[in-house]
């Protein structure tokens, strides 16, 4: 290619380049406003501590849910997206992603009696919606604890899990 | 056809194949971190290269970026200026796994899930230089450097 044309060749290189930096920054911040549960843009430092921290929130490790699975009057929530719930989730867990929580609020607590106690999950301690669900069932009184490990921790801990069709 | 149209008719090809490849394995690796941005961003903290303030702007942007990019390069709309940015995107996310490889960090690589069960190995990093060879190719290609008007 001749000089002369090269520059301008050069020049429209760079200006697609920021444009599509633009069309996915228009993109993710679109999508992500858009989304019931947005991702905020600041990264909450809180969520690396451990459980029992000075976040104050009733977190639940991995010795303890195993230790409440063994008992009948335990519910194992899973807030994630559903077809993260179908890959795989923790056993007998149900499904309350974070869409469907107000149409299945109703239900739900109608199906977990008063004295059950009742843990959340979503896929570690880094996501949101287990919070949201655990916000939202204490905001009608049910409250509930979150297993922070999250279904990563379940599962890197080589404990069995249980697919859905 | 004489040999120099038939070479041309086979690297053409060849392109064509490395575009769909390379813009495929972009779509797809963009549709989970797409779909849980905060799982993704997780991810990103776990390298422990990005600052804090950095990690969940990258999780809202960075998978959009790899969607775009990737869907440029299968349609052949802006080839130069996407698979340019792919080498690039490429070369820090080879040099970030190599670093925290050599520095012994056990992560997940979040490559094409979120989900642990994906550690980033050494297979991940030769993966990612055959992508970027990929990217080589395509931008060697007489298709690209020769007719500014597709690129």
């Amino acid at each position: 290619m001749p000089d002369a044309e090269k520059k301008p060749f050069l020049a429209r290189t760079w200006v697609q380049m920021v444009l599509i930096y633009l069309l996915s920054l228009a993109s993710g911040v679109l999508i992500n406003w858009w989304r019931p549960l947005s991702l905020p843009w600041v990264f909450q430092a809180d969520k690396t501590a451990e459980p029992g921290n000075a976040s104050g929130r009733a977190e639940v490790g991995l010795p303890y849910l195993l230790e409440a699975l063994r008992r009948d009057d335990v519910a194992v929530i899973d807030a994630r997206e559903e077809p993260f719930y179908r890959f795989g989730h923790i056993p007998g867990a149900v499904n309350v992603p974070p869409d469907s929580l107000e149409r299945e609020l109703p239900a739900l607590l109608e199906a977990i009696p008063a004295h059950y106690e009742i843990i959340v999950y979503c896929s570690d301690r880094f996501c949101p919606m287990a919070e949201n669900v655990i916000l939202r069932l204490a905001s009608v009184n049910r409250p509930a604890r979150l297993f922070s490990p999250g279904y990563i921790g379940w599962e890197e801990a080589g404990h069995k899990i249980e697919v859905s069709p | 056809m004489n040999v120099f149209a038939r070479r041309r008719a086979g690297h053409g090809i060849s392109v064509i194949l490395a575009r769909l490849i390379l813009g495929g394995v972009f779509v797809y690796a963009s549709l989970y971190k797409i779909m849980a941005p905060e799982e993704f961003a997780a991810v990103i903290f776990n390298y422990r290269l990005a600052p804090a303030w950095l990690v969940n702007p990258a999780a809202i942007i960075l998978p959009w970026l790899e969607f775009w990019l990737g869907a440029l390069v299968i349609s052949g709309i802006w080839l130069r200026a996407s698979v340019i940015m792919i080498n690039i995107f490429l070369a820090i996310f080879m040099a970030a796994i190599g670093f925290n490889l050599w520095r012994g960090l056990d992560f997940n690589c979040g490559c094409f899930s979120n989900a642990a069960g994906h550690p980033a190995a050494w297979l991940t990093l030769a993966r990612d230089g055959i992508l970027l060879l990929m990217g080589g190719l395509i931008l060697a290609s007489p298709v690209v450097r020769a007719a500014p008007d597709q690129a």
